[in-house]
């Protein structure tokens, strides 16, 4: 009886503890009114992000959605999520001759669109634990905006957000990923300078 | 316009004791009250949400709370029209108070600017707004027994009022910030100059008939007649107290 007590009131504790949304890097979805699934566009670094594989949903979770990677001369933005009912899926787009050593030069890529079938670039799939590298038929990746955020005049993270969309040969299957959106925060916990 | 309301005030006082007949005394009054709203908060594009649109029950969840108050206090004179009903009239000072808070958490990030790619957030437990007006309520009070010492009655009343001042304070979760008060308050727009509200009343008079009285009533339903009386939040309906006391000002016996 005791023990039980001790659970729930332990069970209390920690869900109090967690109801607390006043951080950054939780996710916060407000979503679109015209593709009503999705997360609408935003830029207050909510954390989300969303498109349609095969008109199938491809929807950030609530781990953390986003990952940069910089290492050797390239960076590997990835996005990771939840496709459909197939579970966790990740995005990786590589960029290739583009490597900032913190999160805060990011913001070089205000305003840039990527295309993604340039040899450049390489964008690769991650689902169920095997990795495909596409081959990339058409499809643009674009970071509308790019911020250098400062919390009370203290560096916090870099925020990306705009939009992806694409077309693939998986396997030799023909394959579309569209209306992708995304809006997310890069900082300490989620940007790796190797 | 302040000379306006005050002249039209003084009219009143001055014309409508003509409607007094008789024996029946006009009474004046000290009055002070409060009211509360349920209110909706206004879409203000500086703050950052913290929640989703949606809980984990697909119920609609909001990220802020916010509360919207009307404290009210001023003198007025009440007029007999026929045995049982009554007009009052007089000047009222209001003031209007609204704030925001964070839903859950204790504090909530507020835009404060933009340059080139740099964007400044500021982390605030809250935002409130007050405003003061100067009014003149109109009110009809209809009594449900004769005279009793304890007499009860029902009223419907309104008031229009003119805005004479508002400030906006945002309560910032580091003090070296409360200079960057002036980057919220150029985003939040002024209330409208005008305000009305209108509202009905229960209440309690005790006190001679012709003595002095002390008036207790509930405020319930309280409505904005005017819409936009806060920047910060709309006020739905609401409910309250008024406290009156009166006393004789013409009474001349048989």
């Amino acid at each position: 009886m005791k023990k039980n007590f001790l659970l729930i009131v332990s069970a209390v504790l920690l869900t109090s503890g967690c109801s607390s949304s006043d951080n950054l890097e939780d996710s916060v979805y407000v979503y679109d009114e015209e593709y009503t699934d999705l997360p609408a566009y935003t830029e207050w670094g909510y954390n989300t992000f969303g498109a349609y594989y095969d008109r199938n949903l491809f929807i950030s979770s609530d781990a953390t959605p986003a990952k940069v990677l910089s290492k050797g001369g390239k960076t590997v933005f990835s996005l990771q999520g939840t496709y459909d009912i197939y579970g966790s899926m990740t995005v990786k787009f590589v960029l290739d001759g583009y490597s900032p050593a913190k999160y805060a030069d990011l913001v070089s890529l205000n305003d840039s669109t990527i295309d993604l079938a340039n040899p450049k670039c390489k964008v690769c799939l991650l689902l169920n634990g095997i990795e495909d590298t596409l081959n990339i038929l058409n499809g643009q990746l674009y970071i509308k905006r790019a911020q250098h955020l400062l919390v009370n005049k203290e560096s916090v993270e870099a925020i990306l957000s705009g939009y992806f969309q694409f077309q693939m040969l998986n396997d030799g299957t023909p394959s579309t990923i569209s209306h992708g959106r995304f809006d997310v925060g890069i900082g300490y916990d989620n940007f790796y300078k190797l | 316009m302040k000379r306006m309301l005050l002249s039209f005030s003084v009219c009143c006082l001055m014309t409508i004791p003509l409607l007094a007949q008789g024996k029946t005394p006009v009474f004046g009054g000290i009055e002070t009250g409060f009211v509360t709203f349920d209110n909706e908060k206004r879409s203000l594009d500086f703050i950052r949400e913290s929640a989703s649109d949606y809980d984990y029950y697909g119920d609609y969840a909001g990220s802020t709370n916010s509360l919207y108050n009307v404290f009210y206090a001023g003198f007025k004179q009440e007029f007999p029209v026929i045995s049982r009903l009554s007009f009052s009239t007089g000047v009222r000072f209001t003031q209007v108070g609204s704030s925001i808070k964070p839903e859950s958490g204790s504090y909530m990030y507020l835009f404060l600017s933009s340059e080139g790619t740099t964007t400044n957030f500021a982390k605030a437990r809250k935002i409130s707004q007050n405003s003061q007006y100067l009014g003149v309520p109109l009110e009809f009070r209809w009594y449900l027994p004769s005279y009793h010492f304890v007499r009860s009655y029902v009223k419907l009343g309104a008031t229009v009022n003119y805005r004479i001042a508002t400030s906006t304070r945002v309560t910032f979760t580091d003090e070296m910030m409360n200079q960057y008060d002036g980057d919220i308050e150029s985003q939040v727009k002024k209330p409208d100059s005008f305000y009305s509200m209108g509202y009905a009343s229960v209440g309690l008079r005790v006190g001679k008939q012709y003595g002095p009285s002390i008036n207790f009533e509930a405020v319930m339903p309280a409505f904005e007649i005017t819409t936009n009386s806060s920047s910060l939040t709309t006020p739905i309906t609401g409910f309250g107290v008024q406290v009156t006391f009166q006393f004789p000002m013409n009474f001349k016996s048989e």
